[in-house]
């Protein structure tokens, strides 16, 4: 009997103070939805089916969609958010696109533009600058890759090259026998001068 | 004698391999048939392809960039720009100018100063204009080193004669045969840079060096020159002493704060070498032109060290000491602790080439299996940065890169030691690198996601702004019914269109610009018929572009 | 030239994972050489059946997984375990024994963890500690040494063919309220000194682990801590309690202590790897000996001790990252 007490006790005192500490040392922390928004590339390309990377943040905040269909962000933001919900990974979804192999940026062929203004007013990020009947050209450095220009352009002049050298600079590759198993299996080929 | 305080880590009884190259006196320079020099991004020609050009004209400016500016090493034609193998690990090829020597000995004119009256902002300035940055191997400006100076800050002048790296010895020769030289210009700039002392430190594995040095103090004591205040220092041999973090810790017994410089403690560090171009451009006026290169390895016929212009091609070099005995499997710009593979012998020697090796041994990766890291902690006992290098080697292999940084990953100053005494023979300076270089692009990549959202919320507002202007002036309008004109802004701001019905003239460029495509799709279809003899089916005009110029 | 790029440094040292095996081999010798002098040439028959289960045991494994055989098993790195876990066992416990130890200590301790370089448990401590509690009675019968170099200080058991190890001795003393100067020989040093056997076993581990710490092999602190560790906590408790507890000089020179101390702590893949962590490491061990020596349930603490530690590892790792240069 005075077992039940004391532990009953102890549960209502621990509980106490863990309730205490869970009002007094609360963290305000950014809702879901900036969390998500922080993860995604910012490409605002409207591949995931929404008008750009926050609407598609709020929405899979709100459970109404899913965390795979962001082609940009590729497999290993599809596995942050993952991370970030707690829920299981799963590939891209195929109906969203593609992940592509190298980030793209578009470039306007001077010679054929005719200064129609229509790929401006696509540009979510407003990466192109020109103005009605002057040549258009596009900031390479803030152009996020997202095509939308290439549709509007009545003669086809937008081409998406693939970027010479990505963000911060040229990367020192992996070395080459960890990429195949963490235990080195490599060592097979490796160890042949042996 | 100099109380020496040492340093954390580091490896004593390195294989030095110097005898081959320190046997025989610096050899003279060798004008190969053409010179390539690089153009750093952002920097500005100031001479046009084709033009003549005298040794010492200055060919770039840096324009406000942090990059050096580049002199034409001999008198010589300024042929053209190419895509040249750059000195860079990558391997890429990058623009460079191309030079063709004539032989003749012309030469701008050169314009003395001298040391006395001479004030740290001239000296800056040239500096600055001499385009001399450190030769030691990192490269960084000099004229921004010197800068410290001009706060007043500066305690101690260290001039660094220790090359623990092996097979090295320029630096080494260089005091033998120039150790007059090197005193007297240590002693002229500690007295312009007032600091309080000056050190001149080299390794004890070269007496000759030290020799030369205190023959040289002696010698001009006695003449009446200053030099009295200059301390000779020699330091234990042990990798990497030279390296300028432990060297200060070495001789001060302090540490460069993290993420701090040397002028943080007063300390000013300089090559030899970047001493004595200093003196040249400050003496003779003479831009940085010329550095002396160790020629070493297995596969090189006779070691040596040997004066060369920038820009000549590494291969050209080594013919110069007799070439190669062997095929080389591995040719090194630095030395075999921290220098880079070349991916081609035609890369050019740059301001900071050191040592050219040529190694007949194939390369680390499949000389000796790659086991497992069974953590031995002996990298831990080598690290001149205090880290643990094995458990960055976990986090960088499994990408845990916030653990990494936690671990101060950014503090490795990528000096191999750890790599050198692994007995699984792990490239861990490799992951290292790959681990770093994968965070600054993702710091790079956050930076301008970042930026992207700004713009788009930016622009969502201007958009919107535009609407509620639109609707104020419907409203306006519509209550006031003065004018009677049609306002064609207010209508624009309504239906979104910022142009009016097509024109004429957009309408011919669309045809003109239609014809075209077709034209282009043709000719293709036209080729492919010719090359396969089967018909092509006609493409789309906009992905037909697409492979001719994208990809 | 390579094709594929590749980083600095383009110059290696000679150090190899297959020469720290064979250096650790190298430094058992003095102990099977004593062995050998104490009770015949039968050790060496254990030490085959530990080996060669070991071999195969890893060879089928790496087969298992996939792994190259030639490079894993040329290393060493299993006879290592092998042959320490047999050393661990009095010389006449039957081959059966030993190979399970093995079996368990390379599959499971070993390879079902991850494989060389990734055990988070000392492999041979957990090998012999299966064997420990699923055969306690072939673990104590110690044979009497042939010839007896300390006849006089033996006491014999009922079967007068082996004897206790003067821990059991301890332990028996302890459960039975009597005090520990009947389990020793006494000696004009402080504390108390075990018998011959134990002592000269000891000091043919204390040789090898001297080779290993000349050779640079392993390094000074964690044996120096694990020695420090258990002479302080047991000299202390000898000082405050000499009839209940032996001095430091009898728990350093007996049981494990110098085995643990130099061989099986410094197994560099489950041991702490900074170097204040492996101080605290060793100091942790020694202590646990002691505490299971003076108030557990078993005679020797060691292998308990160091798996106890082994869990640590991490915790002791993280919280003892190194300042690093300018910090």
């Amino acid at each position: 009997m005075v077992a039940v007490v004391i532990l009953v006790a102890l549960a209502m005192v621990i509980g106490g103070v863990l309730g205490l500490a869970a009002v007094r040392f609360r963290v305000e922390s950014d809702p879901l939805a900036d969390k998500i928004d922080k993860v995604l590339p910012q490409t605002q390309c409207g591949q995931c089916g929404f008008p750009g990377c926050r609407p598609y943040a709020t929405a899979i905040s709100a459970g109404e969609a899913d965390i795979n269909q962001c082609p940009p962000g590729g497999q290993a933001t599809i596995d942050e958010l993952a991370e970030l919900l707690g829920v299981e990974s799963k590939p891209l979804n195929p109906e969203n696109g593609a992940e592509s192999e190298r980030p793209t940026v578009a470039w306007i062929d001077e010679a054929i533009c005719i200064g129609c203004t229509k790929c401006i007013q696509a540009c979510p990020v407003d990466a192109i600058v020109g103005a009605n009947k002057l040549m258009h050209t596009v900031i390479a450095d803030e152009c996020t890759g997202c095509d939308l220009c290439v549709e509007p352009c009545p003669v086809d002049c937008i081409y998406m090259l693939p970027v010479d050298e990505l963000a911060g600079g040229w990367q020192w590759p992996q070395p080459q026998a960890d990429t195949r198993s963490t235990n080195n299996a490599a060592v097979e080929t490796a160890g042949n001068g042996q | 004698m100099t109380a020496l305080y040492g340093f954390r880590g580091g490896i004593a009884g390195l294989p030095s391999n110097k005898e081959g190259s320190t046997s025989q006196p610096i050899q003279p320079l060798v004008i190969p048939q053409r010179l390539y020099l690089p153009i750093d991004p952002g920097v500005e020609l100031l001479i046009k392809p084709g033009k003549r050009v005298l040794a010492g004209e200055v060919l770039t400016d840096s324009n406000a960039t942090k990059a050096a500016v580049w002199h034409a090493p001999v008198a010589g034609r300024f042929v053209e720009i190419v895509d040249h193998p750059a000195a860079h690990p990558s391997g890429r090829s990058d623009p460079a100018m191309v030079l063709e020597p004539d032989g003749s000995a012309d030469q701008v004119e050169f314009s003395e100063t001298g040391w006395t009256d001479l004030s740290v902002e001239r000296l800056i300035a040239i500096v600055e204009s001499a385009g001399i940055t450190g030769m030691g191997g990192a490269g960084f400006p000099t004229w921004l080193k010197l800068g410290v100076a001009e706060s007043g800050r500066l305690s101690t002048l260290i001039i660094n004669g220790v090359e623990c790296e092996p097979e090295i010895s320029c630096d080494d020769m260089l005091i033998r045969e120039q150790a007059d030289r090197v005193v007297v210009a240590t002693a002229k700039l500690a007295a312009l840079l007032q600091v309080e002392t000056a050190y001149i430190a080299v390794e004890d594995d070269s007496p000759q060096a030290m020799a030369a040095l205190r023959a040289a103090k002696a010698g001009h004591y006695t003449e009446g020159v200053p030099v009295g205040g200059v301390e000779l220092v020699e330091l234990p041999t042990r990798y990497p002493s030279g390296s300028e973090k432990q060297l200060i810790e070495n001789l001060l017994g302090k540490q460069v704060p993290k993420n701090g410089l040397p002028a943080d403690l007063g300390v000013l560090c300089l090559n030899v070498a970047t001493l004595c171009a200093i003196e040249d451009a400050v003496m003779k006026g003479q831009p940085l032109t010329t550095r002396v290169v160790t020629v070493s390895g297995e596969a090189v016929a006779r070691p040596q060290n040997r004066w060369a212009l920038f820009g000549t091609p590494v291969a050209d070099l080594i013919e110069s000491c007799g070439g190669l005995t062997a095929k080389a499997e591995n040719l090194v710009m630095g030395g075999p602790m921290m220098g880079f593979a070349l991916a081609s012998p035609q890369t050019p020697v740059i301001k900071t080439t050191n040592c050219i090796l040529a190694q007949n041994r194939p390369p680390l990766d499949k000389r000796q299996p790659l086991m497992p890291c069974i953590r031995c902690g002996d990298c831990v006992d080598v690290c001149p940065a205090g880290l643990l290098p094995q458990q960055l080697y976990w986090f960088a292999k499994s990408g845990e890169h916030d653990k990494a940084q936690r671990h101060n990953l950014f503090d490795c100053i990528e000096c191999g030691a750890c790599a050198y005494v692994c007995p699984s023979q792990l490239p861990l300076v490799h992951h290292y690198r790959a681990a770093k270089s994968e965070i600054r692009g993702q710091q790079a990549q956050r930076i301008k996601a970042d930026i992207a959202r700004e713009r788009m919320l930016a622009r969502d507002e201007r958009l919107a702004r535009r609407e509620q202007e639109a609707a104020e002036r419907r409203l306006l309008k519509r209550g006031g019914r003065k004018a009677g004109t049609a306002d064609p802004e207010a209508k624009k701001a309504v239906t979104g269109e910022t142009r009016p019905a097509m024109s004429d003239e957009v309408a011919t460029a669309m045809d003109r610009a239609k014809q075209l495509q077709q034209q282009a799709d043709a000719d293709e279809t036209r080729a492919s018929i010719e090359s396969t003899g089967e018909s092509v089916d006609s493409t789309e005009p906009g992905q037909g572009a697409n492979r001719e110029n994208g990809e | 030239m390579s094709a594929t790029l590749q980083s600095s440094p383009h110059l290696h040292g000679n150090a190899s994972v297959t020469r720290v095996m064979y250096t650790v081999l190298l430094a058992l010798v003095p102990v099977v050489a004593a062995y050998i002098w104490l009770w015949g040439s039968q050790v060496l028959w254990l030490l085959l059946w530990a080996g060669g289960t070991a071999l195969v045991a890893e060879a089928a494994v790496l087969v298992l997984r996939k792994l190259p055989l030639k490079v894993f098993l040329r290393d060493g790195s299993a006879l290592v375990t092998a042959l320490l876990l047999a050393l661990c066992l009095p010389p006449t416990a039957p081959p059966w024994v030993v190979v399970v130890g093995v079996l368990f200590a390379i599959v499971v301790a070993k390879h079902l963890y991850g494989g060389l370089g990734y055990n988070l448990f000392n492999p041979a401590m957990a090998g012999y500690l299966v064997v420990l509690v699923a055969f306690p009675a072939q673990l104590s019968l110690w044979p009497v040494p042939d010839p007896q170099p300390y006849s006089a200080e033996i006491s014999l058991t009922s079967d007068s063919t082996t004897m206790a190890t003067p821990l059991d001795k301890l332990r028996t003393n302890r459960l039975q309220g009597k005090s520990t100067a009947e389990a020793m020989t006494a000696s004009p040093l402080f504390g108390v000194f075990p018998n011959g056997v134990t002592a000269m076993l000891a000091l043919a581990w204390a040789a090898g682990g001297l080779l290993l710490l000349v050779t640079g092999t392993i390094h000074w602190r964690i044996p120096l801590a694990v020695l420090l560790g258990l002479g302080l906590f047991s000299g202390l408790a000898g000082w405050l309690n000499p009839v209940g507890h032996a001095g430091a000089l009898f728990h350093l020179f007996s049981g494990g202590t110098m085995a643990a101390a130099f061989f099986i702590a410094t197994d560099p893949v489950s041991a702490a790897t900074t170097p204040r962590g492996q101080i605290i490491y060793g100091l942790g061990i020694g202590l646990l000996i002691y505490l299971i020596r003076a108030w557990g349930g078993y005679p020797d603490g060691v292998a308990f001790a160091v798996l106890l530690m082994n869990i640590c590892a991490p915790l002791i790792d993280y919280f003892t990252v190194p300042r690093a240069y300018g910090e």
